[in-house]
């Protein structure tokens, strides 16, 4: 890992200036374009609809990528490409046509049924996150909140570091299904 | 998550089970933490593989969310509260259960302010019901009826104008006269209305009164 991928670096970030955060993120959107064009290219048949969708993905990094904890910045892109991807499709869909023919601008709008819906889903996420076990919940602590690396993670604890990546992974897969139902 | 591309049913190349390495290996590609060359391996496979990229997309998913908690989190922190998930629920739950005694408490003091008025308001009601009582006592010439003060003034300057009434009409001329009952009337009229102004009920208890003796009067003459 270079120096300025660390997640101290990114640790560091959080008292930077207005310009600085822009810089930076133009930097993350530089270094994640090649794998988000790769993540893309399994979604969306067209180079002119991946071109679109990282457009887009950029211009929203850049309009509300600052409120995003530097640790998730990275999964934020994909999960924004991937969101973008799936608008593209259904742009095409008939229904999509029609609700545009009546004046839509087809980006979705937050109402407060979503907004009380996110917020519902946060709640229940920090649930099954209690319900984690010790170990696992420690894991996430101290990667997604006090912004470890996984090595440092390792390191602290004492254990290998295949043992903390997949605490992790198991966690974030628990999660997911506890949500799912 | 299933693809949305329709083509995308056909095997591909490396579209095969992902191994707990793989799977590890879009965690810390997620969160920065794979070397350069690394990157550039899984890029490729990223690719390639459609079972990577929807891997990455559920852990991309899950760690974007943890992280919205963690900014919640973080906002607990500045009030001075620890950055620990459970505890956050924990401080909601005290809120809540603050709110239920705030409210339990507000109800239970409605209910007692409920309790007492229903017990002081009957007595002065009780208490203009026996004024107007008193009034309908004496119209029927009942002579044992408790009567108040307001009443008994009531009916003398009832009956006291109804003679000087009788006595302007008998005489049928238009004089400063009128002005002068109209004067009496008013300066009447202030004195009770300054007599009245602790207490609207007994007021109206004596124009009610004082009413029902006038018409008593006319009815007498007719």
């Amino acid at each position: 890992m270079t120096p300025d991928q660390s997640p101290q670096n990114d640790r560091d970030s959080t008292a930077e200036t207005a310009d600085e955060g822009i810089a930076r993120r133009r930097m993350v959107f530089e270094e994640t374009e090649c794998g988000l064009r790769a993540f893309l290219s399994k979604r969306l048949p067209q180079d002119s609809d991946i071109d679109d969708c990282l457009q887009v993905v950029f211009v929203k990094l850049m309009e509300k990528g600052g409120s995003v904890t530097p640790a998730a910045l990275r999964s934020w892109l994909y999960r924004v490409a991937s969101n973008e991807s799936a608008r593209l499709w259904r742009s095409k869909a008939a229904l999509e046509k029609m609700y545009q023919k009546h004046g839509g601008t087809g980006i979705p709008i937050l109402d407060p049924t979503t907004v009380a819906m996110q917020a519902e889903a946060t709640e229940q996420l920090k649930i099954a996150l209690k319900e984690l076990p010790e170990s696992w919940q420690q894991i996430v602590s101290l990667r997604i909140y006090e912004n470890l690396t996984f090595q440092q993670i390792a390191d602290q604890l004492g254990i290998p570091l295949g043992t903390a990546l997949t605490r992790m992974r198991r966690a974030l897969e628990r999660l997911k299904n506890d949500l799912s139902q | 998550m299933h693809s949305l591309n329709p083509n995308s049913n056909e095997p591909r190349w490396g579209d095969v089970d992902l191994t707990d390495d793989c799977k590890n290996q879009c965690l810390q590609y997620l969160l920065n933490e794979l070397e350069p060359d690394q990157i550039t391996l899984f890029e490729e496979k990223l690719c390639n593989s459609e079972r990577v990229a929807d891997e990455l997309q559920r852990q991309a998913e899950m760690i974007v969310k943890l992280s919205e908690v963690a900014a919640v989190s973080e906002a607990s922190a500045k009030d001075g509260t620890p950055i620990t998930v459970p505890h956050v629920h924990r401080r909601s739950q005290n809120f809540v259960v603050k709110a239920v005694w705030i409210a339990l408490a507000v109800c239970i003091g409605g209910l007692a302010f409920r309790t007492w008025w229903s017990t002081t308001k009957p007595s002065q009601e009780q208490e203009a019901a026996n004024d107007n009582l008193a009034g309908l006592l004496i119209e029927n010439d009942a002579t044992t009826a408790t009567v108040s003060e307001f009443t008994l003034i009531a009916r003398a300057w009832a009956a006291s104008q109804m003679e000087k009434d009788r006595s302007e009409l008998a005489d049928s001329t238009p004089t400063g006269t009128d002005v002068q009952f109209i004067n009496t009337l008013g300066d009447e009229l202030e004195w009770h209305q300054e007599e009245a102004e602790g207490n609207s009920e007994e007021a109206f208890s004596w124009m009610f009164t004082a009413a029902i003796e006038i018409h008593e009067v006319e009815t007498n003459d007719g």
